[in-house]
């Protein structure tokens, strides 16, 4: 196969990302006309019923799907290069479930009943879910890179799943003593939404993602060298543990707070950096991470899209869709064995 | 390039009561007669050689500080190892082993400027320097035409040659590579290690390479190191670590011995079975000594004592003029003209064991 120059792939991802974007905010159960997009979005005298649906709820859809995409994307591709597994991503090595397990070990010892509040709209103060999320993940992602010193790749995947399942075990031991109602909501948090995120948590979200992801981005050229092996890393004067911390901790950062708003997802982290690998049959993170951002968002809106379920007055549940989109993904890569193979250590 | 400093002996390189290993694992800590005290001196291409797990790639990755030592301190240009920081260390050594991945969609060229890490900034764009740097180390291991292939299209001994050329890449007064020989054909192999010998020289570094070749180590080498089995550690120019017994205790096996004068391993002499041998044919002495040391006969003199209880072979022209062999077993009267190779070697091959042979 001839390698596309990465340029063509980058305006063929933006623009295909662009489209998305205008699909998704005219599309719907009321359907906006692209020409008065402009109008709303800029003049005080549009209909202020496509107004409130434009910027209250497509908008603030839209962009958290993006951001969600953006930074599982990366942080898939920064798992996969650092444990040099193609497997690898976020909620796999157990972060997404430590995330979980903070949230709901805060909402706890808060005494705050976030779970039968008002179902997925924000009900519990933002701090305290971010901060729960955060710790929670970040506990998770200690234990496994504290593990990642002394053992391989492969162990460190099954360290990282069983801290999962230990996490989730606790969870489900907390949730199961609570009342159906609750648990209902909280499992309808595990199933993953956008509809939650308002413009007043935008904010937060936007810029712990874009930090998290300029601070990995910033580092490609460490990625480029651990992807050789951490002894290699090491022989051309990388401080391998210090990289391994600062990449894992943007990585944990990202994907907690996106785990406290939007529920886990899954699917997101490890398919496209794979299909960002394809697209620029490179190896260099330079173009890898930003491509994978890209491709992550792409998929992650078109997902979301999907999950509105315009033709109908129904959400569907985000992961599942996400799965559905996802696993036949991850399944025909596995069948391009090459890309497989070359990344997983020899 | 970096000028080497050295320390008041001048050695690149010194260890101080070194003790290697892995700390957790008792039966991975090598216990070595004496703590090791070495020096590399410049100009050196300084080969370890060893039998398989005697230490050779530990005592490496230890010098690189790649691994803490079990004992003792190692120093590089006067400096602790373990107190530079990496960046530092990594303009100061550079390492190479075997046990690489190679990144998909990555050419030679681009392998072997990995090198240039530690001399670049965040972006890593290679400057005129650098990129000599880079032509310079693939042209000193013939590599050049490697340049814009892909890694996964190169054969394993090609992408050997561009690990060493990564490794020189880098530029660094004291080089260390496990077995930089490995996977390369015969020729290539004895290519490469001059090319690296005159690479130490060229640079005034320290170049140090773990290696099995013994023959070309021998040849090629300024310095050996010996890591015995049995804990015995030997250092010496090549002649005169081939003067000691040491090479033939280090490598001793059951089996085998290493022969000094002909720098190869052959059966250790009480596993042949003794056969006398008289008689030499211009043209057919070597390819009869060759056989009768590959079917495991050892030649015995005529004149040795024990020799009327063996069998024998001898020359004989035949009435037309071709060469004979006569082989006459031990304890048989009758001696047996044998006119091809062929015959004299099933002929060899069925021969009663003799009571000597063990």
């Amino acid at each position: 196969m001839k390698r596309i120059q990465p340029i063509s792939v980058f305006i063929a991802l933006l623009s295909a990302l662009g489209l998305c974007l205008l699909v998704d905010l005219t599309l719907g159960s009321v359907r906006i006309p692209v020409r008065q997009i402009p109008s709303i979005l800029f003049s005080a005298d549009a209909d202020p019923t496509l107004r409130f649906i434009l910027l209250e709820v497509r908008l603030p859809y839209a962009l958290t799907a993006i951001l969600v995409g953006m930074g599982l994307g990366l942080g898939g591709m920064v798992m996969q290069t650092l444990l040099r597994n193609p497997l690898a991503e976020p909620f796999i090595l157990g972060i997404s479930s430590g995330a979980s397990l903070g949230v709901v070990i805060m909402s706890l010892g808060l005494g705050v009943q976030w779970l039968s509040a008002t179902g997925l709209s924000s009900p519990m103060p933002a701090f305290s879910m971010v901060t729960g999320a955060f710790l929670g993940s970040s506990l998770l992602m200690a234990l496994v890179i504290g593990f990642s010193r002394r053992m391989d790749s492969v162990m460190l995947l099954i360290v990282g799943l069983m801290a999962g399942y230990f996490s989730y075990g606790v969870v489900s031991m907390l949730v199961f003593f609570r009342s159906p109602e609750e648990l209902r909501t909280y499992h309808l948090w595990t199933l993953g939404s956008f509809s939650g995120v308002t413009w007043r948590d935008l904010p937060i979200i936007a810029s712990v993602t874009l930090g998290g992801c300029a601070l990995i981005t910033l580092r490609f050229r460490m990625l480029d060298i651990l992807h050789m092996g951490d002894s290699f890393a090491h022989t051309v004067g990388v401080s391998v543990a210090r990289e391994r911390w600062i990449l894992l901790l943007g990585v944990s950062l990202i994907a907690s707070t996106l785990t406290a708003y939007c529920g886990p997802i899954a699917f997101l982290g490890i398919a496209a950096p794979h299909i960002a690998r394809l697209l620029l049959r490179s190896h260099s993170h330079a173009l890898l991470l930003p491509a994978s951002m890209i491709t992550g968002a792409l998929l992650s809106l078109i997902a979301a899209f999907i999950a509105k379920a315009p033709w109908s007055p129904h959400t569907l549940p985000y992961n599942a869709v996400a799965a559905l989109i996802g696993a036949p993904v991850v399944i025909s890569l596995l069948f391009n064995r090459t890309s497989l193979r070359r990344l997983s250590q020899e | 390039m970096m000028q080497p400093k050295s320390t008041d002996s001048g050695a690149l390189l010194a260890t101080l009561h070194l003790e290697i290993g892995y700390d957790k694992d008792p039966s991975r800590t090598w216990h070595f007669d004496t703590p090791l005290s070495l020096e590399a001196h410049p100009n050196r291409l300084i080969a370890i050689v060893g039998p398989n797990g005697a230490g050779k790639s530990t005592l490496l990755r230890t010098l690189a500080g790649l691994q803490q030592p079990v004992a003792g301190q190692v120093s590089l240009l006067g400096q602790n190892i373990h107190q530079l920081a990496p960046p530092d260390l990594a303009r100061l050594r550079s390492y190479s082993s075997t046990h690489l991945n190679r990144p998909q969609w990555m050419s030679g060229r681009e392998w072997v400027a990995l090198g240039r890490f530690p001399y670049t900034g965040w972006l890593g764009a290679l400057d005129a320097r650098d990129d000599e740097a880079v032509d310079r180390a693939l042209h000193a291991v013939n590599a050049s035409y490697l340049s814009d292939r892909r890694l996964t299209a190169c054969s394993d001994g090609e992408f050997q040659r561009l690990i060493v050329a990564r490794c020189l890449c880098q530029d660094t007064p004291v080089v260390f590579m496990d077995e930089p020989l490995a996977h390369l054909d015969p020729p290539h192999k004895a290519e490469m290690i001059s090319r690296l010998r005159e690479q130490a020289h060229k640079s005034s570094g320290s170049i140090l390479i773990s290696i099995h070749d013994i023959d070309l180590a021998f040849r090629h080498a300024d310095e050996i190191w010996v890591l015995g089995s049995d804990g015995s550690f030997t250092q010496g120019m090549p002649e005169a670590v081939l003067e000691s017994p040491v090479l033939a205790r280090a490598f001793r096996t059951s089996q085998v011995t290493f022969n000094s004068r002909t720098l190869t391993f052959e059966a250790n002499p009480e596993q042949l079975q003794p056969l006398v041998f008289a008689g030499t044919h211009a043209s057919r002495h070597i390819p009869t000594v060759h056989l009768l040391t590959r079917l495991g006969f050892r030649p015995v003199s005529p004149s040795d004592p024990s020799a009327t209880d063996l069998p024998s072979l001898t020359f004989q022209p035949h009435p037309d003029g071709t060469p004979e062999w006569v082989l006459k077993p031990a304890n048989s009267p009758t001696p047996e003209a044998i006119s091809s190779i062929e015959a004299l070697a099933a002929k060899l091959q069925r021969l009663p064991t003799s009571g000597n042979a063990s």
